[in-house]
């Protein structure tokens, strides 16, 4: 008898054993990353939303890689972001999954539609295992036509994806800032704007230059890359840059090796008024060779090399703030956050009306450029 | 009383920062935010004090009477009525605060581990485990806590490592903002966030060296108050005070925002979350354990051993309740405030009171 118990028993305990029956191995699913989100063609009621995902092939990438396509784009309609996703499930084999979901693209039509993009950036938000540092980008046109052309693109060597490669900016340009999801809501929390890199699509080949301006949820325009040079400088977030400017007749050019940008306000009586301190050290990086008296010799040639590069630089910086005053009126300079930081008490009295302060908000610009070498020439 | 059951006071030091530190660390900075603004740290500060103190006037208690334990304590002071009324109410505290304790563990891990499991399943699971520890004696509670903190303790030193490189420090200006009146709010919710340390109830009688205890457990206090203000500070720096406002486990909503160049470290909220089972193990050991004791003690047996299967059932049923998120978070905690009120300060003062008057008639 207690035999038999023991064998029941036994026998009991192989069921447990069969934990991981239903399991998916990970080579089954299917990791996105990239979605890019369009309005719909012929748009309805259900189908407003067009969704474009695209995932690696992984035995086309690595070490051994078998012959194939690298990329996986599939297309749905649907109606919110994550209803489309569902919706692609008739054309896979596996389950999605957002683990490593890395770059949203946002085409034209979508940004512009404030409603739209709260909508997607809560769902990305809210969901349990999107990481929060996806990238933002905007592309003018559709981001489906922009995502579609990534299996033909020859410069996709890495497992993460061209885009996302792209966008980590490890070649540290300043032409496009990187922008990350929970980074852009920070700054829409504020009253702020956020540039997101903008992507173009030129003879088959993909580059980020440039930035689209959100406010509010909404896109209200376009900045160029060197105006997003400028922009980047004024805050702070430039590490590397060769500036150039005309000097009597030749170019000359700086490589940047540190570029510092405070910002600080300066009497909160009647006009505000925020000052710019920025200083920029560099090596000289080209100028004439071979040529006598344009050798960089003396202290006070020195000096008048850095004026003019000061002056340039400011006229730079100048025509972004009125791009971004005047123009957008939009605070992507992050003022509204420098003010609720350190001037809280001016700050709730301008916070309702930031959108009417902003453009009569006086900007002085003080530029300081230093040369500290000049390179292995005079 | 068992006389062969000891507690080092290192051992003591341990089991109040496990049982202490629990539910409240994830969503601590997520309330203190929406109350007091980014001024949520000087509740933090006032409620460990106030901890401290109460910690003080629990020894002083054992300190009257040296021989006995606290049942003995309250029945001597209060009289049999008032000490009986006082252990249902402090019954009833344990057992609610068993039942949010495991509902949230099973919130949050079917949302960051297991997304297919029933919740029901996470949740008998983690109770019934937790009953087999709870069936042993308090120094068994006090060795598992000495295990478990310095594991919690280099884990908060990990997250703090790996978050630093997006955080932003500006992100916790301005400071002194806040309306003054919210601070007994705030101090509210802090103080709830510090319960747990009503443990040394149980764990004075026991202690191997009577004059550490206070020592020991206000220095784990301190340390719990370390890990609450680099945790609120964390978390303002990263989000910032608007989006904080809006996230409800802030501390794991962190986790999902580190990405280290290279792509070696990211994703890490599956092995934040084992790590945080843990910490929630030693909340609920504890509690498990001082509910069981209380029952012990209303049916006059001698072990509480008897108690701790038959409340499992209880537990698991009272933490179904909640029918959704917002239930339990807001229904669930506004009870347990009130209770934990009755049970962690009343309770202590009303016994201190008593004893003090009693002994100076007895000089006299």
């Amino acid at each position: 008898m207690r035999k038999i118990k023991l064998i029941l028993l036994l026998l009991l305990i192989t069921f447990l054993l069969t934990g991981c029956w239903d399991l998916v191995e990970i080579n089954q699913r299917i990791y996105p990353y990239s979605f890019g989100v369009d309005i719909a063609e012929d748009k309805t009621q259900n189908e407003d939303l067009s969704l474009t995902i695209t995932y690696p092939n992984i035995k086309a990438l690595g070490k051994s890689p078998s012959q194939g396509e690298k990329t996986y784009v599939l297309n749905a309609k649907g109606s919110g972001l994550f209803h489309t996703a569902r919706k692609v499930s008739t054309e896979i084999q596996g389950p999605l999954y957002f683990k490593h979901l890395r770059v949203i693209v946002f085409g034209e039509e979508v940004a512009k539609d404030p409603k739209l993009v709260k909508e997607i950036m809560d769902g990305l938000m809210r969901d349990f295992i999107i990481n929060k540092r996806v990238n933002i980008s905007i592309v003018k046109g559709t981001a489906e036509e922009l995502l579609k052309t990534l299996p033909k693109n020859v410069k996709q060597e890495s497992l993460e994806g061209t885009l996302f490669s792209l966008l980590l900016n490890i070649q540290k340009s300043t032409y496009f800032t990187p922008e990350h999801l929970s980074d852009f809501i920070n700054s829409m929390d504020k009253k702020g704007a956020s540039v997101v890199p903008l992507l173009h699509l030129e003879d088959g080949d993909i580059k980020a230059h440039g930035g689209g301006v959100f406010k509010d949820y909404k896109l209200v325009g376009y900045i160029s890359g060197e105006e997003n040079t400028a922009l980047a400088i004024l805050n702070n977030q430039v590490e590397t840059e060769v500036l150039s400017a005309e000097y009597k007749g030749d170019r000359i050019s700086l490589n940047t090796i540190n570029i510092q940008s405070k910002k600080k306000l300066i009497n909160d009586e009647e006009a505000i008024k925020i000052k710019y301190t920025i200083l920029i050290e560099g090596t000289i990086q080209e100028y004439t060779i071979n040529d006598q008296g344009s050798e960089v010799k003396d202290m006070s040639k020195l000096h008048e090399i850095e004026n003019i590069i000061e002056k340039n630089i400011k006229e730079r910086l100048e025509s972004i703030i009125q791009v971004l005053q005047k123009d957008l009126n939009a605070d992507a300079l992050q003022i509204g956050e420098y003010l609720s930081k350190y001037h809280p008490k001016l700050w709730t009295t301008l916070k309702d009306d930031w959108d009417d302060s902003f453009p009569d908000i006086e900007i002085e610009l003080d530029v300081a450029v230093k040369i500290r070498r000049r390179g292995l020439i005079h | 009383m068992n006389k062969d059951t000891k507690i080092s006071s290192n051992q003591i030091k341990g089991l109040i920062i496990t049982s202490v530190l629990g539910v409240g660390v994830l969503s601590l900075p997520n309330n203190l935010v929406i109350i007091m603004g980014l001024d949520g740290w000087i509740p933090i500060i006032l409620a460990g004090i106030l901890v401290v103190g109460m910690i003080f006037i629990i020894v002083k208690i054992f300190d009257y009477f040296p021989d006995k334990d606290i049942f003995e304590i309250s029945k001597t002071t209060l009289g049999t009525i008032i000490s009986t009324i006082y252990q249902i109410i402090f019954l009833l505290y344990t057992i609610i605060l068993l039942a949010y304790i495991s509902r949230t563990l099973g919130e949050v891990i079917r949302a960051f581990l297991l997304e297919n499991t029933p919740i029901e399943v996470i949740i008998f699971a983690f109770i019934l485990v937790t009953s087999y520890i709870s069936r042993c004696e308090i120094d068994v509670i006090g060795r598992m806590g000495f295990f478990i903190y310095p594991l919690i303790i280099g884990f908060i030193l990990f997250l703090l490592l790996v978050t630093l490189p997006n955080t932003q420090f500006e992100n916790l200006l301005p400071l002194f903002q806040s309306d003054i009146k919210a601070l007994p709010t705030g101090l509210l919710a802090s103080v709830i966030s510090f319960g747990g340390f009503e443990i040394l109830l149980f764990a004075i009688p026991y202690a191997e060296d009577r004059d550490m205890v206070f020592k020991s457990s206000a220095s784990a206090i301190g340390i719990v108050l370390i890990i609450y203000l680099t945790i609120f500070g964390m978390s303002v720096s990263q989000f910032g005070i608007d989006q904080l406002k809006r996230l409800p486990w802030p501390t794991l909503s962190l986790v999902k925002e580190i990405d280290l160049p290279g792509l070696f470290l990211e994703n890490l909220d599956g092995v934040v979350t084992t790590i945080w089972v843990l910490v929630v193990f030693g909340t609920l050991a504890a509690t498990y354990f001082s509910s069981a004791k209380v029952l012990a003690n209303l049916f006059k047996t001698k072990s509480h051993e008897l108690f701790v299967l038959p409340l499992l059932p209880i537990i698991y049923t009272v933490s179904l309740i909640p029918q959704n998120s917002i239930e339990l978070q807001k229904n669930m905690t506004q009870v347990l405030t009130y209770l934990s009120a009755l049970t962690i300060f009343i309770f202590p003062i009303s016994i201190l009171i008593v004893s003090h008057f009693k002994s100076r008639r007895n000089n006299n």
